[in-house]
């Protein structure tokens, strides 16, 4: 367990923002990642921006992530922590390199990749099961699920309109290059 | 006001069917109360509840589901002993399930209302097409319908068609560049593109402001540019009605002279309370009102009652086009095919719509990217080529109303007001299975115009949420439950308001027949009240 003080450097590292960063804000990650080590706050950063090929991710997502993957299944940060040390071992050097590598083929090891990416990408952790009122899925961001980074200047984000009546008549700008 | 009965008439159920009733009823000066088993949340609570759901998909998720009114999702609702998990999306709050809807208002065609006639399938509807066209225009100005005067709606390229007394309320909104291109490519096959007629504003009406392509239809509209019952619930309490939320009817209590005499409900604080009134419409939905009918044991001489249920039994069709369509721009759904909405062959096998969906498609395109392994800055990629590409084609069948396809009062469970959940059986039947290859057919043809790779042709059967049937609409009080006005055959101060009244299901969404029927049997119950 680690304590509220080092969750909140933690953040600070992980953002470089921690001065600015809300005390609140501090508070509910430390709520999010009570069962989190610290290590396993850096472990699981790292490994996100090496299968995401991101040079940077959303501190706050980052730990709400781990958080929700850990409390679904409590083996998850070790096997986070196998996958990313496998990467090391074997000199993987892109995520490409990765899916094509033979340990890739452990379904462990893709299970783990596979639910981290999602998680970043779809904006939530679970299996949703239609037709019920419940299932295993937690929110992890909406406006925030990287899904919708790709095609932002051309569809909206669901409720987020930000055209008036009509605009669809036109295809994007972008279309010639689509 | 008179002082003898609570009400001129209790409408229970404030959807757009109930409300709509409601508010003739009020602007005619009857007295009217309101029955809602739910409450009235703000739009602005549903939009936040949406953002913050864990499964977007789950189109009941942002509604609220209370063990005293559950939405039809809950996992002990709705019992299925039918091979088919019928388990539509309906909703328990002011304003019912047209909260989320996509609004599409389509007219019944003439030939959808005489099937047994022209067909020899199915049974007819009570009434013709003609004496239904009035309220259908009254009903179009209540939803602030946009639509296209000028198309054949039956699909056959023709002229335009059903007959119109009047324009649509609204012009249609404009074509997205997805719907230009798919008509551009596959019209020359022969296909026929029909604009859907909805009830999203294009330009300020009623209150509500024009659609600016939220893009969220289903499961909520976050401006309130799409109709929703909650409308004319509040026009009713404006013109003067009584609205009561947490109040979920249980009985229909029978006076010595087979009439309605009064209605009893309960509310989640514990009270019973029993209310009078000269006339009685249910509208509790295609599920809730033969449920109400049966646990009261009214109206059921017929031995109809729950029996013949129907939906538009479902299927669809994703696949990748091989250029830049961009769906996601504008309302989620604009129109479709409709080349076997009507002909000869319903002799033999169900009618069949294809509607284009149009939905932010990334969340389906990534999921399904990741999921082969596509990951890092090839997965961004392949999100925006995908998602540019990306068709979703949802189709539905025309059922025939079977007896054996019922909804009924669980024995076992009940809900925290004591008050029985539902047991639903149903199958899917030959009429349907006999229309599927065609379907097959008409997927494969779609993907070969639109050089497509198929992501999924092959989905099963699936809900579509229209409900209908349960209460069926017929001349004989021997073997329906209501006649043309939708007066019970056995209580004549008895109203039910509710697409369950529909014996010919066609392949269009009923809502807007459904507000057509409730404008009318308000205008007869006026009369004699």
């Amino acid at each position: 367990m680690i304590t509220r003080r080092k969750l909140l450097y933690s953040g600070a590292a992980l953002t470089g923002a921690g001065l600015f960063a809300p005390l609140w804000a501090g508070v509910a990650l430390a709520q999010e990642v009570s069962s989190a080590a610290s290590d396993d706050v850096e472990s699981f950063r790292q490994l996100s921006m090496f299968l995401l090929e991101r040079p940077s991710l959303d501190a706050a997502l980052s730990l709400r992530i781990l958080a929700q993957c850990t409390q679904n299944d409590p083996e998850f940060p070790q096997k986070m922590k196998a996958l990313w040390s496998k990467v090391g071992q074997h000199h993987v050097r892109s995520v490409g390199q990765l899916s094509g590598s033979p340990f890739y083929r452990d379904p462990v090891i893709k299970d783990t990749t596979q639910k981290i990416v999602s998680a970043w990408y779809l904006g939530y952790t679970g299996t949703p099961v239609s037709l019920r009122a419940t299932d295993g899925t937690r929110l992890v961001t909406f406006t925030g699920a990287l899904a919708y980074q790709p095609t932002a200047d051309a569809t909206v984000i669901p409720t987020y309109s930000r055209g008036k009546t009509n605009y669809w008549v036109n295809p994007p700008a972008t279309l010639a290059n689509d | 006001m008179n002082q003898d009965f609570d009400a001129d008439v209790i409408v229970v159920g404030s959807g757009a069917l109930g409300s709509n009733a409601a508010f003739e009823l009020a602007k005619l000066g009857k007295s009217v109360i309101i029955l809602e088993a739910g409450e009235h949340i703000p739009r602005w609570k549903i939009v936040e509840n949406f953002r913050n759901s864990s499964n977007k998909g789950n189109y009941n998720s942002p509604y609220p589901n209370e063990p005293w009114a559950h939405h039809s999702y809950d996992e002990q609702y709705i019992e299925n002993t039918g091979s088919f998990e019928f388990r539509p999306g309906m909703l328990k709050l002011v304003g019912g399930t047209t909260w989320h809807w996509a609004a599409a208002c389509w007219r019944y065609l003439p030939n959808d209302m005489k099937l047994k006639t022209l067909y020899g399938v199915g049974r007819d509807w009570p009434l013709e097409y003609s004496e239904l066209e009035p309220y259908y225009v009254r009903a179009e100005i209540a939803l602030g319908v946009c639509g296209s005067d000028t198309q054949d709606q039956s699909g056959q390229g023709g002229g335009a068609f059903p007959p119109r007394s009047s324009p649509y309320p609204m012009a249609p909104e404009g074509d997205t560049y997805l719907f230009q291109r798919l008509r551009e490519r596959m019209a020359p096959a022969g296909y026929h593109f029909i604009h859907e007629p909805n009830g999203r504003a294009t330009e300020p009406y009623d209150g509500r402001p024009a659609c600016s392509g939220n893009n969220n239809c289903m499961p909520v509209c976050p401006i309130g540019a799409m109709y929703s019952g909650d409308v004319h619930a509040r026009h009713a309490e404006q013109a003067g009605a009584k609205l009561i939320t947490d109040a979920t009817a249980y009985k229909l209590e029978k006076g010595a002279d087979d009439k309605i005499v009064a209605i009893h409900y309960r509310s989640s604080t514990g009270a019973d309370v029993r209310l009078t009134a000269k006339y009685f419409i249910v509208a509790a939905h295609g599920l809730e009102t033969p449920k109400l009918l049966l646990i009261s044991e009214v109206a059921n001489s017929s031995d109809q009652v729950g029996r013949n249920l129907m939906d538009h039994t479902g299927q669809g069709l994703q696949f990748i086009a091989d250029e830049p369509l961009w769906p996601g721009r504008g309302a989620v759904q604009q129109g479709g095919i409709f080349n076997r909405r009507d002909g000869e062959f319903r002799k033999e096998r169900a009618s069949v719509k294809h509607s284009i969906s149009n939905n932010v498609p990334n969340i389906a395109v990534a999921k399904r990217l990741i999921a082969q392994g596509v990951y890092g800055k090839e997965l961004d990629e392949r999100i925006r080529h995908d998602a540019a590409r990306w068709v979703d084609v949802s189709t539905v069948y025309e059922t025939l109303p079977l007896q054996t396809n019922t909804v009924r009062p669980s024995r076992t469970r009940k809900d925290a007001l004591g008050i029985p959940m539902l047991v639903v059986n149903y199958e899917v039947g030959d009429y349907v299975k006999a229309a599927k290859s065609g379907v097959t057919e008409d997927y494969a043809h779609f993907v070969q115009l639109m050089g497509g790779t198929v992501v999924e042709d092959n989905t099963g059967y699936q809900n579509r949420d229209h409900l209908m049937g349960t209460v069926i609409m017929g001349a004989n009080p021997k073997d329906s439950v209501v006649n043309h006005e939708c007066r019970t055959h056995d209580h004549a101060n008895l109203f039910l308001a509710t697409t369950g009244v529909i014996p010919a299901s066609g392949t269009i969404n009923p809502t807007l027949a459904g507000v057509a029927l409730s404008i009318r049997m308000a205008d007869i119950i006026a009369r004699e009240v």
